[in-house]
């Protein structure tokens, strides 16, 4: 579980243990900064999805807090299967 | 001051088969490499990511020992994790590091940059303030010895800094490959499943244990 800033300081360990080494993890990451956070965090918007997609991270976005669980037992079980890290993003009801 | 190489033939010889060792890229890995002949190594860990895969696996196997072999510019990368080693207390996980004190002396006839502990950094220090206890410098290798076997025995964590030459002017011939960092995945999981009867990859036709 990372932060949204935690996401970016770790990108480097991500990059290396999806693309080098194929090692499946679930990673959750709360959405701040997309479109309706309250907070300041746009910063975010800019880069989470683009840093997931340059790491070749597949990612779903979780806006419904009742898709929390669901969603998280599909994406760890992917991850499992294909040896790669998968992304749960969160955000709308789901986190703010 | 003490070579690298004469450490690691130290450690080779004192290190049994089962115990996990994971390796800092660089001389750590490709030295063990060629002095060792065993399926519980976990090479090629980079920029950080050494002591905390040796930790989370000494948390996941608490029945195993686990030595770290990292080295100074990695660990001070991510320095946080010996204060997480303290509080979480994995008492099988020995971090042993291999201080140079510059960056790429490795691979180089000069030494790189200095890193933090080429000036006034103690990592043995740092890591007793983090409040791991059993914290030692060495410098020769009859103390290392004797520091690896204390580690190996007694329960830890542990953090050993051998303070060692800038370069590497001795090495062992190339004889090996050195497994990449794929294949090394495998056959370090395929390890732990057949030693401790759990399941790490799974087939990709789902039922995981």
């Amino acid at each position: 579980m990372l932060a949204t800033s935690g996401l970016l300081v770790a990108t480097y360990h991500l990059a290396r243990i999806n693309i080098l080494h194929e090692v499946p993890l679930l990673i959750v990451i709360p959405y701040r900064g997309d479109i309706g956070d309250p907070r300041w965090m746009g910063l975010y918007k800019k880069t989470t999805e683009p840093g997931l997609n340059a790491m070749d991270i597949p990612y779903r976005v979780v806006s419904r807090s009742s898709d929390i669980v669901r969603t998280i037992k599909e994406c760890n079980e992917s991850a499992r299967a294909w040896l790669r890290c998968i992304a749960v993003i969160l955000n709308e009801e789901a986190l703010w | 001051m003490v070579a690298r190489l004469a450490l690691i033939k130290e450690l080779a010889s004192i290190v049994p088969q089962e115990v996990l060792v994971v390796t800092s890229i660089g001389n750590n890995s490709y030295f063990w490499a060629e002095l060792t002949d065993r399926e519980a190594t976990l090479f090629h860990s980079t920029l950080g990511m050494c002591t905390p895969a040796a930790f989370g696996l000494a948390m996941a196997l608490p029945r195993r020992k686990v030595l770290a072999l990292d080295s100074d510019g990695n660990l001070i990368l991510n320095l946080g994790v010996l204060g997480t080693i303290a509080n979480e207390n994995p008492t099988n996980l020995t971090v042993l590091v291999m201080d140079n004190g510059n960056y790429l002396g490795s691979h180089k006839k000069e030494p790189g940059m200095r890193t933090a502990t080429g000036g006034k950094m103690k990592l043995q220090e740092v890591a007793k303030g983090c409040g791991i206890a059993s914290a030692h410098l060495i410098q020769d290798v009859a103390t290392f010895r004797e520091k690896i076997q204390m580690a190996l025995k007694n329960d830890g964590p542990h953090f050993i800094c051998a303070q060692v030459e800038a370069l590497d002017p001795e090495r062992p011939a190339k004889t090996k490959h050195v497994l990449d960092p794929r294949e090394n995945k495998y056959q370090f999981a395929k390890y732990i499943e057949r030693t401790e009867g759990v399941q790490i990859l799974g087939g990709g036709l789902g039922n995981f244990g």
